[in-house]
């Protein structure tokens, strides 16, 4: 499965950012975008899974140190 | 060729094409590479090219008011930035509109494969299941873009 994911940071200037991964982001999970560290908050499916892909909707706030 | 089969076949939008007509997209595109802070394209200009992100990644930026209630005063600011697999253009693809944004290399090294419009048009005139599968697949992608723009940015936890 080909993971379409959208992250949407809270708590930071951060635009977030779009990408496809291998595997789907966990909560309490810590994900690198664009070098600084964020924390999974939520996760949630945007759209239902289609053929390989799935598109979820990952929420983050930055990770602390 | 055959590491920009994988990609084509990992971004969405030639999701359940074959690698047979996937090879007839990468025939006609080529990869072009940008530094950090270069414009790949600007807001308003006329647009003839689709993208793919090959490597690195690339913001998208509206110009916002500066100030609130003084109009004219806008500056141009990210609203998400597009890593590897993902495609950006395709707006100007279907409507043959100028721009709707502008579009920056965030990285050194960002690679994006470029389709030329009129050569991917005549591509999916010559072979309607590629036109079919692509166009219902960009209009998925504008679906997934436009939710994740009009989500709430607070979570529920």
């Amino acid at each position: 499965m080909i993971y379409k994911v959208s992250y949407v940071v809270v708590g930071d200037r951060h635009p977030g950012v779009i990408l496809n991964q291998d595997a789907a982001p966990q909560l309490g999970q810590v994900v690198e975008l664009g070098g600084r560290r964020f924390e999974v908050v939520e996760v949630t499916d945007l759209i239902p899974p289609q053929g390989d892909f799935a598109y979820l909707h990952v929420t983050v706030r930055p990770a602390k140190e | 060729m055959s590491d920009l089969v994988e990609l084509l076949r990992r971004s969405d939008l030639f999701a359940d094409l074959a690698e047979e007509k996937i090879r007839q997209v990468i025939a006609i595109g080529q990869s072009r590479t940008f530094v950090a802070d270069e414009d790949v394209i600007s807001e308003g200009d006329p647009s003839s090219e689709l993208y793919v992100i090959q490597s690195g990644m690339v913001e998208i930026l509206v110009p916002v008011a500066v100030v609130t209630d003084v109009p004219g005063v806008l500056e141009l600011t990210p609203v998400v930035q597009l890593g590897k697999g993902q495609v950006f253009g395709e707006i100007a693809l279907v409507d043959l509109g100028a721009r709707s944004a502008t579009v920056r290399s965030v990285e050194d090294g960002t690679t994006l494969f470029v389709i030329p419009r009129d050569a991917f048009w005549m591509l999916c005139e010559a072979d309607h299941h590629i036109g079919y599968v692509v166009m219902r697949n960009i209009a998925r992608d504008l679906s997934f873009k436009l939710r994740h723009r009009n989500l709430p940015r607070t979570p529920k936890v």
